[in-house]
């Protein structure tokens, strides 16, 4: 597969392997199988490389992660949608992918997180109270913004975004180093706290 | 198209990674979102972290999962009911796909109507009763019935509102509430009748949340066509009237993108 060691930017295979994985992101979403979605991203980044070299994408929308973003997008739908008809065409003979398609189980996209990560939101969410758990249902459930929930809570929106951002920050830690989620639990634990990476704008969107 | 890109901020305020994992986003904003987590790894983070959130928060819930779980949204966190919700990516999975393969198959967008008049939390009672030309036994038992309601003992509030009204208490708070508990019943029919009761009262405080959990109710009946008359009444209603309460109308015009998304226009 061509690969960013092609392009002439020097940071372009990282920002070739972050596409990739946003790519991945993408496809896991629409198609639900970790193997299809692979295959999606290699495809598209390999078209985004054929892009580069014709002309179609110069250096300047190439470095540039908006124009770069849409860019993808608009290859990776055709490659979705192209898996998706292939899958059609087969799914009289395949009722896997229908019953891969219908089936309740977890988000698709927790096939790229590791067990110890689960493991680690597992146990950072048993360390909020009942109160932020039900605030992060709103979230991830009902889809409730910040305003939203405070307007149904009667409290201000500002109260409401700082608990929500505590409560995500506190899962981002134990997400992005599952190795050192026990210590999430400890509010003592003030040296392991420290070993954190700086703390980043938080929220899930 | 050509859009406007999007900050991690406009994804953060917007719970765009969320609205995207619940697939209930409208199809522009998706493009948009999806553009821009390409190439951000923060956001790309974010939607890994909520996928497994989501998957964890569904865990934790325990109580059985069946239609008769869907309840109203509402107010008090400390009541927060565990999640009822399993069922919502299943839907709208097949949702999805039927939109990207440009087909709308009549039952598959009825099927994924159903989960979004689900609702997890019955609205609050703030225990302030209008009690002016009331009768003092309809007020006596309407008063039993916010206390079983706040307990969260649905048939038995319903049954009292019930007898609240039938002894003289017949206002739009006793309908409303008798709605409500019946929505949380899973009771979605007799639940319209009540809320239908609260709208042809008029205008009152009542009236824009009325429109909002019948349409709900609609929803969990599969009626879409009636769940969007409801909310484009409340949406105008919203543009018309100063009582509308933002937190509803931004729910319901939510909501109405949501039955725009699964093919009910």
């Amino acid at each position: 597969m061509l690969l960013g060691s092609q392009m002439t930017s020097e940071e372009s295979p990282e920002r070739l392997a972050r596409l990739g994985r946003g790519l991945c992101i993408l496809a896991l979403h629409e198609l639900g199988d970790l193997d299809s979605a692979n295959d999606v991203a290699q495809e598209t980044l390999a078209r985004i490389t054929i892009a580069y070299h014709e002309g179609r994408l110069d250096d300047a929308r190439f470095r540039d992660d908006a124009q770069l973003g849409a860019f993808a997008r608009g290859i990776a739908r055709h490659v979705i949608v192209d898996v998706i008809r292939s899958r059609m065409r087969t799914v009289a003979t395949d009722s896997s992918t229908i019953a891969m398609v219908e089936s309740p189980a977890a988000d698709p996209l927790t096939a790229l997180v590791s067990r110890e990560q689960e493991c680690a939101i597992h146990d950072a969410l048993k360390t909020l109270s009942p109160a932020d758990r039900a605030l992060l249902r709103m979230t991830f459930f009902e889809n409730a913004t910040s305003e939203q929930v405070a307007e149904r809570l009667h409290e201000p929106a500002a109260r409401i975004r700082k608990r929500k951002e505590r409560a995500l920050e506190r899962l981002r830690r134990a997400f992005l180093h599952p190795q050192s989620h026990t210590s999430v639990a400890a509010p003592t634990s003030f040296r392991s706290t420290l070993s954190l990476e700086p703390s980043r704008a938080s929220g899930v969107g | 198209m050509q859009y406007l890109p999007l900050t991690c901020d406009d994804v953060e305020r917007s719970s765009l990674a969320g609205r995207f994992l619940a697939r209930t986003l409208p199809l522009d904003d998706a493009e948009r979102f999806e553009s821009h987590f390409l190439t951000c790894e923060r956001c790309q983070h974010a939607l890994t972290l909520g996928a497994t959130t989501r998957a964890a928060l569904r865990e934790s819930s325990h109580v059985a999962t069946t239609a008769a779980s869907a309840a109203v949204a509402s107010v008090h966190m400390a009541r927060a009911s565990p999640s009822h919700r399993w069922w919502i990516p299943m839907s709208a999975a097949a949702a999805a796909l039927i939109a990207v393969l440009g087909y709308r198959a009549g039952n598959a967008s009825t099927r994924s109507l159903q989960p979004l008049g689900a609702v997890t939390q019955a609205p609050v009672y703030l225990g302030v009763p209008v009690r002016a030309g009331n009768d003092e036994r309809g007020i006596a038992v309407f008063d039993s019935a916010m206390t079983e309601y706040a307990a969260q003992r649905w048939q038995s509030s319903a049954q009292l509102l019930r007898a609240a009204i039938a002894a003289g208490k017949s206002d739009s708070p006793s309908h409303f509430f008798l709605g409500a508990a019946l929505l949380m019943r899973a009771d979605a029919r007799d639940a319209i009748a009540a809320f239908s009761e609260v709208i042809s009262a008029g205008s009152t405080p009542y009236t824009s949340e009325a429109l909002l959990y019948r349409a709900k109710a609609h929803l969990q009946l599969r009626e879409g066509a009636e769940a969007a008359a409801d909310l484009a009444r409340l949406i105008d209603r919203d543009v018309t009237a100063d009582d509308v309460p933002s937190g509803v109308s931004a729910h319901a015009r939510a909501l109405r993108d949501s039955i725009r998304v699964v093919g009910v226009r």
